[in-house]
This record gives C-alpha cells, sequence and structure tokens, in this order.
C-alpha cells in the first residue's frame, strides 16, 4: 500500500496542500479528482520528487520513501506518466522505451562507451509490449507512429520501469477512442501484476468506468475517498465543485431555416473529401470521429474559410481551437491582448491599436464569461486552464461572428468551467449564431447539438438526429470495435 | 515585486557603472558622455532592428555585413550626382538595398521556411561578398564635396548633442512606437509568443515576419551610412561582428532568443550598459583586447540572472 499522510505545502502564505492525506491500495485503480487549482498537480508532483513538501510522511508497503528528488522518487518506486511526450523521434520505439536504462536489459558494464546490442533491446521491447498487449512494432521510428500511439510507447517506457506505483497524469486527454481502450487494458494489467495506480483524469466517465476508488480535492484538502461502485457522477462533480453544478440546458432548439453556410463537396486532398453540409442559423451541428477519420482537418478547413476568400460564403468565422496551450494562447501576453487580438486582426496593421476598446471590451467578457482574473492586465498564462479556455471564447467573440467552429470546449477544464462554457455556447445560439462543434466528448455532443455528423476515413459516413442520440449509437457509427 | 525582478539584471550591471560615475570625476565629464553617446549609436540601431526581429521569434545575423554594404552603397552614390543631389542618391540607393535584403531574409524564412540562423548567415556572406566585389576590397572614400560635408555632420554636434547619437533616438523611438503603439508591434509579440496560434488567430504571419526583417535591414543600413561617415570612408571589412554585439545588447535588454519577449527599451539600456563598460576599460588604460572578453562575461551574468530570477518566479508560483 502507498500511504501518504499529513501532506503539507505552503508557498510563502498561500496554503497548497492542507494536510493531505491518500492511501492507494496494492492491485487498485485510485482516481484522483479535483477542479483546476484544488491540489492534484501538486500532490502529484510531491509524489514524483518534483516538489518538496513543509510536512507529512509517504511509506510504500510499510515503509517509509524518501521522494526528495525526481531520481530518488523513481528508485523508490514511483514513476509518473507525464502529459507531454518527450520521446526521441529519430530514434526506434525500442530504444525510447530503454532510453537511458538501456544497461539494465543489455547488461553492458562499461558505461556509456559499450556497444548498444540492439537485439537484446529489441526483444525486451516486444516482451513489454506483448505483456501490455499493446500493439507497436518495436524496430518502428517513433516520428513515423501517429500520435496516439506515440503516446503509447510514453506510456511504456514508464512500464519498463517496473515501478510499484504508476501515477497516469491525465493521460486520456490526447487520446482518441481507440487508444483510451488500450490505455484502460494496461490498467487492468497493471492491476493484476498488483500495482499501485493513480489516474488523474477531468473525465469522470472514465473514473466510473475504470477506478475502484476516488479521492476528490478541493482548496487543497482531500475532501473525500469514496469507493466507485458506490458513488455516481453527479455526487463526485458535487464534492469537486463544493455544490451542485447546475448542467446548463436548453429549452429547445434554435435553429431556424435560413441556411448561414453551405459547403458542397468540399475536400483537402488528403484528410477529407467529397464532404457537404449546410449550417443553419442557430444551429449547433456536431462533428464527431476517431483520429485520422478527418474530424480534425475539416474543422480547421472551415475555420481557415475566412482567408481562403469564400467570405461571400462566411463572412468571418470565430474560430476555438482544440490544442488550448498550443494553438491558442500567446503565453507571454496579457488577457486583455488575447482577447483584444480578435479585434486587431481586421484593421490595418500599421495602426494605432485601439487600448482602450480592447481594454473595455475585454472586462467586457471577463464579466459575461466569469473569467477569474486580477484584470485584463494579468499573464494569461498564470491563469488556469479553464480561464485561458474562457479568454480564447472571448477572443472568438469580440468580433460576434455569424459561424463559430469549437473544438473541443472542455477537455482539460474542470466540471465548472466545462458547465459555463456550455452555457455561453447556448447563448451564441440564442443570439442567433451557428455553432460547428468538434469534439471527442460523446456527453457534450449529445447534451449539446441539434444534429450529429459522424466522419470515418474522411467522409460524412452518418448523420444522427436527437431521437437517435446515445454513446453506444455515436460509438457504433465511429466504427469503435 | 515583479518589476523588480525584470529589472533585476540592469540593478546587477547598472551597479559598477554607476560606481564608476560617483568615483571617476572624468567619466562623469559631459565629454565623455557625449563621447559615450556618439559611441553606443551605431550598435544602437543595429540593436533596435534586431530587437524587434527577436521578439517575432528571429534573429538577423546579416546585420553588420548589411551595414557595411549600405555604406559602400551610399558612398558610391556621392560619387553618382554632385552636390545634394549625390547625397540623396546615396541614401536612397543604400536603403533600397537594405529592404531588399531584408524582403530577402524574410522571405527565405517565411516562404521556403528556412530557419533563421541559416537564411541570415547565407545571406551574412552574400552582403560581405558583395561590399568586396563592389569596393574591390579598397576603402572607398567621401571626397570633397557634399558627400564628405554629409559625413561630416553626422559626425558633428547638434544644440549639444551628438547628431548620430539624436538619430540613435529617432530609431530608438520609432521602433517603440512601432511595437508598443501599433497593431503590427502587437502581432510581432503574438507572432514570437505563439506562431501557431497567430496563425489560427488570422494574424497574417507571413507579412508581418517580411516586413520586419526589412525593418530589421533598414536599420542596419541606417547604422551602415552612420559607421562609413565616422571614418569619412566605407571600409569593405566595416561591421564585422556588430551583428553579435547587436544580439547581445538585445538579450541583456531582456529578450528571449525563443521569442515573444524583449523590449526597445531594455535594449537601449543594454546599449548603453554595454558602451559605458568600455568606456570605463579606456579610462582606466586597459587594452580593448579585453573588451571582446568583457562582452561575453556580462552577456552570460546577465542570462544567468534572467534564469536564475525567473526560475524562482515559476517556483513561486506552481
Amino acid at each position: 500500500m502507498l500511504s501518504m499522510k499529513a501532506i503539507i505545502k505552503n508557498y510563502g502564505p498561500i496554503n497548497v496542500l492542507n494536510a493531505v492525506d491518500l492511501e492507494v491500495r496494492n492491485g487498485e485503480v485510485h482516481a484522483l479528482l479535483g477542479s483546476n487549482g484544488a491540489g492534484k498537480s501538486t500532490l502529484i508532483k510531491v509524489l514524483g520528487g518534483l516538489v518538496t513538501p513543509n510536512s507529512g510522511v509517504i511509506s510504500l508497503d510499510g515503509n517509509s520513501i524518501d521522494v526528495s528528488s525526481p531520481k530518488r522518487s523513481l528508485s523508490a518506486g514511483v514513476a509518473i506518466v507525464h502529459q507531454e511526450t518527450d520521446l526521441v523521434p529519430e530514434l526506434s520505439v525500442a530504444e525510447n522505451i530503454f532510453l537511458g536504462m538501456e544497461s539494465s536489459v543489455t547488461g553492458a558494464e562499461n558505461g556509456f562507451l559499450s556497444r548498444i546490442n540492439r537485439t537484446l533491446l529489441k526483444n525486451a521491447a516486444s516482451e513489454l509490449l506483448r505483456r501490455y498487449g499493446l500493439d507497436v512494432a518495436p524496430g518502428a521510428k517513433v516520428a513515423d507512429l501517429a500520435p496516439g500511439a506515440q503516446q503509447i510507447v510514453q506510456i511504456a517506457r514508464v512500464l519498463a520501469l517496473e515501478s510499484k506505483v504508476v501515477i497516469f497524469d491525465e493521460p486520456t486527454a490526447r487520446l482518441g477512442q481507440k487508444d483510451r481502450d488500450v490505455l484502460f487494458r494496461i490498467f487492468a494489467t497493471l492491476k493484476n501484476e498488483g500495482k499501485k495506480l493513480i489516474f488523474v483524469t477531468h473525465y469522470l466517465d472514465e473514473v466510473m468506468l475504470v477506478a475502484d476508488r476516488a479521492t476528490i480535492m478541493r482548496d487543497g484538502k482531500d475532501v473525500a475517498t469514496l469507493e466507485t461502485a458506490q458513488t455516481s457522477v453527479q455526487e463526485i462533480s458535487r464534492l469537486m465543485v463544493g455544490d451542485d453544478v447546475r448542467l446548463p440546458s436548453r429549452k429547445s432548439s434554435q435553429a431556424d431555416d435560413e441556411i448561414v453556410a453551405r459547403f458542397d463537396n468540399i475536400s483537402d486532398g488528403r484528410a477529407f473529401a467529397g464532404v457537404s453540409f449546410q449550417i443553419r442559423v442557430g444551429e449547433i451541428i456536431g462533428v464527431l470521429g476517431h483520429l485520422g477519420s478527418g474530424r480534425h482537418e475539416i474543422s480547421r478547413h472551415i475555420a481557415r474559410s475566412r482567408s481562403n476568400g469564400r467570405r461571400s460564403e462566411t463572412r468571418h468565422v470565430g474560430f476555438v481551437p482544440e490544442d488550448r496551450r498550443g494553438e491558442g494562447i500567446f503565453p507571454q501576453l496579457a488577457v486583455m491582448e488575447n482577447v483584444g487580438l480578435g479585434l486587431l486582426t481586421k484593421k490595418r496593421m500599421f495602426s494605432l491599436m485601439p487600448r482602450a476598446k480592447m481594454k473595455a471590451m475585454t472586462d467586457e467578457y471577463i464579466r459575461a464569461l466569469q473569467i477569474k482574473t486580477n484584470g485584463g492586465g494579468q499573464v494569461i498564462s498564470t491563469l488556469s486552464g479553464g480561464n485561458q479556455q474562457k479568454a480564447i471564447f472571448a477572443r472568438a467573440l469580440i468580433n460576434e461572428p455569424s459561424l463559430y467552429v469549437i473544438e473541443c470546449p472542455t477537455v482539460g477544464v474542470d466540471v465548472k468551467a466545462g458547465a459555463e462554457l456550455h452555457a455561453a455556447i447556448f447563448s451564441l445560439v440564442e443570439r442567433g449564431a451557428s455553432v460547428l462543434l468538434a469534439t471527442d466528448d460523446l456527453d457534450e455532443a449529445i447534451r449539446l447539438c441539434d444534429r450529429i455528423l459522424i466522419m470515418r476515413n474522411g467522409r460524412i459516413a452518418q448523420e444522427l438526429l436527437p431521437q437517435d442520440y446515445s454513446r453506444q449509437a455515436l460509438v457504433v457509427a465511429m466504427g469503435a470495435g | 515585486m515583479i518589476p523588480w525582478r525584470r529589472w533585476s539584471i540592469f540593478i546587477v550591471l547598472a551597479a559598477p557603472v554607476i560606481a564608476l560615475a560617483v568615483l571617476n570625476p572624468v567619466f562623469r565629464q559631459p565629454g565623455n558622455l557625449f563621447n559615450l553617446w556618439q559611441q553606443a549609436s551605431i550598435i544602437g540601431i543595429l540593436a533596435v532592428g534586431q530587437t524587434m526581429v527577436i521578439v517575432l521569434g528571429g534573429f538577423d545575423l546579416s546585420v553588420g555585413a548589411v551595414a557595411a554594404l549600405a555604406g559602400v552603397i551610399c558612398f558610391l552614390g556621392f560619387g553618382v550626382g554632385d552636390g545634394p543631389m549625390g547625397v540623396a542618391v546615396g541614401i536612397v540607393c543604400a536603403l533600397a538595398v537594405c529592404g531588399l535584403i531584408g524582403a530577402m531574409n524574410g522571405s527565405l524564412v517565411t516562404r521556403l521556411r528556412m530557419t533563421p540562423l541559416i537564411a541570415t548567415l547565407g545571406v551574412l556572406s552574400l552582403a560581405r561578398g558583395a561590399v568586396l566585389v563592389i569596393s574591390d576590397g579598397q576603402a572607398i572614400y567621401a571626397e570633397e564635396g557634399a558627400g564628405y560635408a554629409f559625413a561630416n555632420t553626422l559626425q558633428s554636434s547638434f544644440l549639444g548633442m551628438p547628431v548620430s547619437g539624436l538619430l540613435f533616438l529617432a530609431v530608438a523611438v520609432v521602433g517603440l512606437v512601432l511595437l508598443r503603439l501599433t497593431i503590427y508591434g502587437q502581432f510581432i509579440y503574438a507572432v514570437g509568443g505563439n506562431e501557431k496560434a497567430a496563425l489560427l488567430a488570422g494574424i497574417p504571419v507571413a507579412k508581418v515576419k517580411i516586413i520586419t526583417y526589412c525593418f530589421c535591414s533598414m536599420a542596419a543600413g541606417i547604422g551602415g551610412i552612420l559607421l562609413a561617415s565616422r571614418t569619412a570612408s566605407a571600409l569593405p571589412n566595416a561591421g564585422v561582428n556588430y551583428e553579435l554585439q547587436a544580439i547581445t545588447a538585445v538579450v541583456i535588454g531582456g529578450a528571449k532568443l525563443s521569442g515573444g519577449k524583449g523590449s526597445v527599451l531594455g535594449t537601449v539600456l543594454g546599449v548603453l550598459l554595454l558602451t559605458a563598460i568600455g568606456n570605463a576599460l579606456n579610462l582606466y588604460n586597459i587594452s580593448p583586447f579585453w573588451q571582446t572578453g568583457v562582452t561575453g562575461a556580462i552577456l552570460i551574468i546577465a542570462v544567468a540572472i534572467s534564469l536564475l530570477t525567473g526560475e524562482a518566479e515559476k517556483i513561486g508560483s506552481a
């Protein structure tokens, strides 16, 4: 059993962890939940040796362990699968899996100048991959793999450490449905081997599916530890937020008969072809599909249509990209500059910045979307994920376009902020705008969309109407399993 | 608290300069301060242009060679027409060529997606090669006449201030206004901060980059004309290593080579600091050969300070 007792971490006067207890049993998947800023990533960093707590005791199988540095934490038997991949793209899968620990496989004793025995590495890698049922060729070059497969290699690298405790930090945020299933099979194998798993995630449905118990954190304290079999998504989200999250809903579809954008037989020559559909005024149209189905490319294509001379079809498209950190925010700029940028792209480049207007409109959106800041001047990278996402929303809203392309709006966003973002989308269509929602979140699609287009192999494979909606129907239509 | 951190580099590096001003009466004499301002102006003008490119997330190694080319073209122009006409032809041609070189840098980086290192390194050699071919490796002198008078004017004083220093001030003000007050400047920070996001937000990224490389080269051109006026001759090896001094000043001024961060004010302070330290070495009769090494040490200290304080900031907000 892994046990953390009375972990306290202060940054000056700020109390980030307030006597947190966590226990993970052998062969258990233990979900660690909480809104952004609740303290769960600090707790993980304590285990990983990246943050030194002010006080507290950590023990593994009855012995207290030293986690004062990442290296010590690793040798004590704690390994973390981080969100970002940090593989060496030009090396093979096998070489990446055993990067830095080659000698443990090949038994070389002469340090790093000794010859690498690639055959031994490859055999060891394929044995490891087979043990966890992973379908990746150990000899393949990592650069040639799809992003999902790269994530799997990243996980395999941690599995190769054979640690007693394996921590997964939001591993599913960037995985397609198929790769998620692979991940959950890895969980099952690790469980059978008696490992202790900590699963950090925002997806409560995944928690109900794979976790045995869940610890919920709020404001730096563990507020509850529950058996998932005896709880519900509602109870968990209530504990996370502190009071009931009221999921926004709209009374009826706002969709009008008037058409705001029509796409006839469009293709990008690679990822999708022969796609035709129309978006009506006030409609939320969902686009779903696995990685490689063309879903991502088609939403990009439509978002870009504003600069393709297609102005006659769509005057201006408000765009919220899926990868917030990589494609959304300008990390060094203030919230006001991040939001106000939406105003600038329509103006002549060599004119003065309309600072007063940017500030006024940013303040307006900070209020309307309830963005938590110290004011528009705060640097955006210091906001929580949910608030960053709201700022990117505000950037798209600021021009009041008639069509929005919104990708995965609630990935990595806590339950409360997610509900507020959904409410914002509803209020858009209530005011007569239209939304193309490209998402991986089935519940989100079901709750929000008037129609759902399912992409498969670069084509619209199916169109679903609300009476056909169910998670199962969507999964089947997307071609899973 | 955070502004303190932002200026910590200057506080550390300015301490010896302030001590010098207090302890050494020669240093603070108006005549010496006049010299200091004048000495700072050429690298200063190059560094203002460089600041814009670095904030954009690139850098420009060609500025020293471009400055030399501008000097050569300008001084050739002096020979074309007689009197002010020749001066005008010289300046216009020099700056036009610089603008074209900047457009070439920008196009290589955007259209062909070359890294700025390779693109501007190639252009550096092209420009230096052009200088050698045009000048046949010989110095080009401004003959008696309007050109000579023009060169003299650039090195004279106006209301007790050096004309070259005023030119530096003017270029800095233009750079400051462009970066801080215009939409174009905001786009530079945005592209440098997150190019992918800038593209998706509808910013004309390629256009912004090409224009910025043009500005940088034209600033180098102004600096080059000033440099030639100092010796009243365009020398084929003028401006060697100036690009490194300019980049050093920008980095000391708090810019990040990865882009998105930096300011004209910081750069100006960086240039003044470097020049002041060179000046001090002179005052104490320390061989000028020491100066290159000292510049290197300052660069490393400045970056070390910003990394160490930046790290402290990161941990504090985790």
